[in-house]
């Protein structure tokens, strides 16, 4: 059964003069029990569509569409209804933990105080859970009282973790939990987290441009370029037969595949190319590429690809 | 903690020393030999040159620089500031009597300033967009703009001549103190406002904000408890910078008030030519200032963790 389902979403940004199209029509849905991966290069508005779902945004965004969880529209609920659901049944894992943590604020207080919070505890009880949920992540309960400029990267990270993992939410976002990390914290951090969610049967949407994590921890993946899911498929297939040319790229930049960059440059996401916004940077552009938008198409092995080349064989969807 | 008080402490006393240097200077710079100044305090403007000497000689204007700065040194670590040249009262016990109305001014009008200046500034921030937030710009504008002598004057006007509810000048019970305080805490809460705001909107656009509403928290608990703290740490700066100045005097307000402080005391001192009265204004002024900016450190270190943990 599908957990969040995400119809039509466009995410709009006015800067200036100029209109950023971070979200163009995006259409996803999270399964229970799933970890799904949504990657692509910096910029390309996958952070944005994290805290879209979190609706996280700042008041100069316009945001069109829905997005629905447990069937219930969260871009039309009150204020006060998605407070009930922000942190509680929707946690997120914001990314640079060094930025998102309050400095002034010991890291037992910031848990704690969810509990207090939702679940109106005393502070007694707050220390208490809090305390299980550090040891849970790794981190000496202890250290409850101390501030997050005594923890080193790795530890922020985790106690990020504790903050968005606090009440075992059914649905975690995690934005580029990994990011700047050392390869050893990198590691433990993903066994953390996929062994977290797993054993709690949490579904997950993983945020990353790192396609080794994702590789590790998620059961289907959505690539996005300049604002769009350019493919989806379940890991497998992305890994043995990605069939965007921006996917294929993508992969062969992985290191063990020969570290090759995507040739040209990021699109602009205020005037984003026309026709497929991936035809300037693509090896296989024709001419309709440069006029008509592809749709998405399903493919006989059951990947979604935003690309004429996959017209042929099927229906569009 | 304590590592970062005593430090904090260590490094005031270099400044005092400093203080004191300077001070010392304020008289060996004034135009006019100091034991001039001195001989026609003493003995009227018609001078000979054997009056000069014989004060150059008496009060040890001979020695050299350094030995006339050791010996005042001494005399002010032992708490002696010499007598006024003019009415040959005690230094030390004039301006300890002029202190108090001076730091119940001081005090009274940061009070008031900032009971102003936070709510309206986070209010501000809170609704930038908005007529309330235009309201408070537009109000601390007018503030900013208004310059002290004549606010004084115009609530002397409504409060004094007008509505006869409150005293014109004087010192003496609450009542005294209420335009003067008015008049100086309203002009700076003009600026604090402004300078609330601007932390504030900084503050709030943090991650760790995004953060506190990822958790579900309202806004009055995001603002109360997550921004508020970070934001205070450059008002406490301003403020202690306020509270240095306006424990300096604040010799115009003092003047249109009749308020008997050390501000007043300062400049009658100046327009007497008293010497000695200035030079121990300068320096109860200096070391106010330095020891206001101490407390203000020690409460930095008490808000900011990072700094408590030096």
């Amino acid at each position: 059964m599908s957990l969040l389902e995400i119809k039509g979403l466009r995410v709009f940004f006015r800067s200036g003069d100029r209109t950023i199209k971070a979200n163009n029509s995006i259409d996803l849905e999270v399964m229970d029990n799933e970890i799904i991966g949504i990657i692509g290069e910096t910029g390309c508005g996958k952070s944005i569509l994290g805290r879209a779902i979190m609706t996280l945004l700042s008041d100069n965004t316009e945001i069109n569409g829905k997005i629905f969880y447990k069937g219930e529209d969260l871009l039309s609920l009150p204020e006060s209804k998605l407070r009930t659901i922000r942190g509680k049944s929707i946690g997120i894992i914001l990314q640079n933990p060094s930025a998102a943590l309050n400095p002034v604020l010991s890291i037992g207080d910031q848990i704690a105080e969810v509990f207090q919070y939702h679940e109106k505890m005393s502070k007694q009880e707050a220390k208490m859970k809090t305390a299980g949920i550090l040891k849970m992540v790794g981190i000496d309960p202890n250290r409850m009282q101390e501030f997050p400029h005594q923890f080193s990267g790795g530890m922020k990270q985790r106690i990020m973790i504790a903050m968005g993992m606090a009440f075992s939410p059914e649905l975690l976002i995690a934005d580029e939990p990994t990011k700047g990390l050392d390869p050893e914290t990198k590691d433990s951090i993903v066994n953390l987290l996929r062994n977290l969610v797993r054993s709690k049967n949490m579904s997950m949407i993983l945020i990353t441009h790192d396609l080794d994590v994702t590789e590790k921890m998620c059961d289907r993946v959505a690539v996005m370029y300049a604002g769009e899911i350019i493919e989806l498929a379940s890991i497998n297939n992305i890994l043995a037969a990605p069939r965007h040319p921006y996917t294929k790229v993508l992969l062969g930049s992985l290191p063990n595949k020969g570290l090759r960059s995507v040739p040209g440059e990021s699109p602009s996401l205020s005037s984003p190319p026309s026709g497929c916004r991936f035809h300037p940077r693509c090896v296989h552009a024709m001419d309709e590429c440069k006029k008509d938008h592809p749709p998405m198409l399903l493919t006989e092995i059951g990947t979604e690809v935003r690309c004429f080349l996959y017209k042929g064989d099927q229906d569009q969807i | 903690m304590l590592k970062y008080i005593s430090k904090r402490i260590f490094l005031v006393l270099f400044v005092l020393l400093g203080v004191t240097i300077i001070t010392f200077c304020t008289m060996h710079f004034a135009p006019g030999d100091p034991e001039e100044v001195i001989a026609i305090a003493r003995y009227g403007e018609d001078l000979t040159q054997e009056q000069i000497e014989w004060v150059k000689v008496t009060e040890g204007f001979d020695a050299p620089i350094y030995a006339q700065y050791l010996k005042w040194l001494n005399h002010v670590l032992h708490l002696d500031l010499g007598q006024s040249l003019v009415t040959s009262e005690n230094v030390l016990k004039e301006i300890t009597t002029r202190f108090p109305a001076t730091m119940i001014l001081a005090f009274s009008s940061l009070i008031i300033s900032l009971t102003i200046a936070i709510p309206a500034g986070i209010i501000s921030a809170i609704k930038k967009n908005t007529i309330i937030g235009q309201f408070f710009m537009t109000g601390s504008l007018i503030g900013v703009s208004i310059p002290n002598f004549w606010l004084g004057l115009l609530l002397i006007w409504l409060f004094a001549l007008t509505l006869h509810l409150l005293p014109s000048y004087g010192y003496g019970g609450l009542s005294h103190l209420i335009l003067p305080a008015l008049t100086l805490g309203t002009s700076m809460a003009a600026i604090t406002t402004r300078l609330t705001r601007s932390s504030m909107l900084d503050v709030l656009s943090q991650e760790y904000i995004v953060a506190a509403k990822a958790k579900g928290l309202d806004n009055r608990t995001i603002i109360l408890k997550h921004a508020l703290k970070n934001a205070m740490l450059p008002i406490i700066t301003f403020a202690g910078m306020q509270l240095g100045f306006l424990l300096g005097g604040s010799v115009i307000v003092e003047t249109i008030f009749a308020w008997p402080g050390i501000g007043k005391l300062l400049v009658d001192s100046i327009y007497a030519r008293d010497f000695s009265m200035v030079q121990g204004c300068v320096l109860v002024i200096g070391v106010t200032f330095a020891l206001t900016n101490l407390a203000v450190d020690i409460t930095y270190a008490f808000l900011d963790p990072r700094i408590r943990y030096e």
